[in-house]
């Protein structure tokens, strides 16, 4: 018998909910960024994080410009 | 006359030492100089653990710079920066198109830290040593090691 998955709480994106945060993202803010990535470096789905989609499309935006110089890596060594 | 605000990060490799930086830094200065562009802020964000190996190694000597210029300005930066063997990677953002000079506020806008200079500015002041280069529009001294 197929059991129903209960829907889970729904989670506030993180950046609608504090503006400060908002408008601390940033490429150049890696500490925030890290928040947002796996262990294995990839960027968290919008499912996992509860990010809007429209900060998700920043969010990725500035990941992407974090990596190029180093400020994240593309994917985590080894595991 | 309409200029725009970019931010360029060089990343050089340390093992070039005070005078691979200076040498990048004057090739930077240089470009904003035959292209008319105008300096706003420039971080020292010292030696970082890059978050991946390049061909300077698992370390890097980071620079940031916050300019006025036109397309032509970035394009000699980084036509520059791309010749000078100690700068390994380098990156420019559009921060915000039609800049007009005169109206522009200087001082503000060079006051502005980034994230990693306030983080860095902020372990300074908490450890005694040496300070951290965050000055504006000033030539960069040698930053100490730090791991991000």
């Amino acid at each position: 018998m197929m059991r129903k998955r209960r829907p889970g709480r729904r989670k506030v994106c993180p950046f609608l909910a504090d503006k400060n945060l908002a408008a601390q993202l940033d490429y150049k803010n890696p500490e925030l960024l890290k928040r947002f990535i796996t262990d294995r470096g990839r960027i968290m789905p919008r499912r996992i994080s509860g990010v809007s989609a429209k900060y998700q499309r920043v969010l990725a935006r500035e990941i992407k410009r974090a990596r190029a110089v180093a400020l994240l890596p593309y994917a985590a060594d080894g595991e | 006359m309409f200029l725009r605000e970019y931010e360029t990060i060089t990343i050089v490799d340390p093992e070039s030492g005070q005078d691979g930086l200076d040498k990048v830094l004057d090739r930077m200065r240089e470009a904003l100089r035959k292209t008319g562009g105008r300096e706003v802020r420039l971080e020292d964000w010292g030696r970082r653990k890059l978050a991946y190996e390049m061909s300077c190694g698992r370390k890097g000597h980071y620079l940031y710079l916050r300019y006025l210029g036109t397309n032509g300005t970035v394009r000699e930066l980084e036509r520059l920066l791309g010749i000078t063997e100690e700068s390994v990677k380098y990156q420019s953002i559009l921060l915000s198109g039609r800049v007009v000079e005169a109206d522009y506020d200087f001082e503000t806008n060079a006051k502005d830290l980034t994230p990693i200079a306030q983080s860095l500015a902020s372990r300074a002041s908490e450890a005694p040593g040496p300070g951290v280069a965050t000055q504006p529009a000033t030539k960069a001294e040698e930053g100490k090691t730090h791991d991000a």
